[in-house]
């Protein structure tokens, strides 16, 4: 008898881990796309300030940008080689959809044009990402508790049907 | 032209093809393969938005089988500006796009400030200039401003392509090769490449005036190559680096000395004193560069 209830403990603790692991990436991940929201900012708004200041290519400035996030940094890397559009198609990205698709359409339109128009390119794309990491940032806590609630409500069903 | 080992290296030439989009690289070299004509032939590549495409070789000039659409063509422009139209705006305003030392002329709608091109937008044709690379080809000059052991300078005049800058590049060389001590004013980005390792120091993108009177105030340079002095202010400059004491080997456009007299400035130039030689170059098509030499 003793040892079914241990069969039972270590099941329940299994279910339980897996359900802590589970909440713990989606933690992760929530907060690594805002994470990689707030550095594709810091880029934007870099470049903008290059364009404005220096005379670099759009691929010397984005190799000059140091980037405090490991994963959105591969992909400065791979733009700074080839160009940010194509990057962003070919490599595995951080960022939450809406991050990809302004990046993606700041990136259609970087490079083709003088600086003034270039610098406000900059400006208005860096104000749509920073109205977007607030908008992360509002949901993010809001995100995370019902992460956590759905897990233990999950790991709890599993474990009183098992039982 | 005449040369003591006439050896054209590819680098400059495969770099010039690696330019253009596939589509007129391979174009290019079929026209190359029907002329019976080789890489080493081509000096000027012509692309237009939607209209006709051109090489010259061997001085002539062929039409290509391919046009650009305006679509390949806005691509190809801004692949040559390396995705930053932006950064090449003020040598657009002047007519041109440097890429790795080649330059590539540019024209298309200007917008006007005061009367001066502000900007180029639209821009519908690329002439893309092949760099040479004739080992031996300057020592007609070299001979001259070396002649005594004490450096002088000269003019060298001749109209566009016909191999100034070419020979410039090579002159670099030989008076670096001789330990001397040089200040290269290179506006358009045309001339370091041959400055690399070589005893000479190099104005990279200064205006012309601004580069000599620079050089002459803070390089201690026992010459000053310059390619294509052409208003007021430059010519004013080359007579202020003769009057420190100074020589200059510099370029101007002029198919003869009575059309170099013709403008003011070089007129004025060529009487200055600055110049120990006028130097007139002259290649007809498919022929060897022959040499004009004056002393004003």
């Amino acid at each position: 008898m003793s040892i079914v209830y241990l069969y039972k403990l270590v099941g329940s603790s299994l279910i339980a881990a897996s359900a802590f692991f589970i909440w713990s990436e989606y933690s992760r991940a929530v907060k690594s796309a805002l994470s990689a929201a707030r550095d594709a900012e810091r880029l934007v708004s870099y470049i903008g300030e290059c364009i404005a200041y220096r005379q670099d290519t759009v691929g010397e400035i984005i190799l000059s940008f140091s980037s405090a996030f490991e994963p959105s940094r591969r992909v400065w890397e791979a733009a700074a080689k080839t160009s940010l559009s194509e990057a962003l198609s070919t490599e595995e990205v951080p960022f939450d959809g809406e991050t990809l698709r302004l990046l993606s359409e700041f990136s259609s339109s970087l490079g083709r044009g003088y600086r003034e128009p270039q610098t406000e390119l900059c400006r208005v794309f860096s104000s749509r990402l920073r109205e977007h990491i607030r908008t992360l940032e509002a949901s993010e806590k809001d995100r995370l508790r019902v992460g956590a609630a759905v897990c233990v409500f999950v790991c709890l069903s599993l474990i009183i049907l098992l039982i | 032209m005449k040369t003591e080992t006439e050896k054209p290296k590819r680098d400059a030439r495969s770099l010039a093809l690696a330019l253009l989009p596939s589509g007129v690289k391979s174009s290019v070299e079929r026209a190359l393969y029907s002329s019976g004509l080789s890489l080493s032939s081509l000096t000027d590549i012509r692309l237009r938005r939607d209209g006709a495409s051109f090489i010259t070789v061997g001085g002539v000039h062929r039409r290509l089988d391919t046009t650009l659409s305006p679509g390949e063509f806005d691509d190809f422009v801004f692949s040559l500006t390396g995705g930053s139209l932006f950064s090449h705006a003020d040598t657009i305003r002047e007519g041109y796009i440097s890429v790795g030392g080649i330059r590539c002329g540019v024209c298309g709608r200007a917008a006007l400030w005061n009367g001066e091109v502000g900007n180029v937008t639209d821009i519908s044709s690329v002439s893309i200039r092949v760099p040479g690379d004739v080992p031996g080809c300057s020592s007609r000059v070299y001979e001259l401003i070396t002649r005594g052991g004490a450096l002088s300078g000269a003019l060298l005049y001749s109209p566009p392509g016909t191999g100034k800058t070419t020979l410039l590049r090579d002159l670099i060389r030989r008076l670096s090769a001789d330990g001397r001590q040089l200040a290269v004013v290179d506006p358009r980005h045309e001339l370091g490449s041959a400055c690399v390792g070589m005893s000479a120091d190099v104005l990279s993108g200064y205006p012309k005036d601004a580069g000599i009177v620079s050089a002459v105030r803070s390089l201690s340079p026992e010459i000053i190559i310059c390619d294509e002095l052409s208003g007021k202010r430059d010519a004013e400059a080359a007579v202020y680096s003769r009057s420190c004491g100074v020589p200059i080997v510099a370029t101007a456009h002029a198919g003869t000395l009575s059309e170099l007299r013709m403008r003011p400035e070089t007129n004025a130039l060529a009487g200055s004193g600055v110049f120990s030689y006028l130097v007139g170059l002259k290649r007809p098509p498919g022929k060897d560069m022959s040499f004009f030499i004056n002393e004003p």
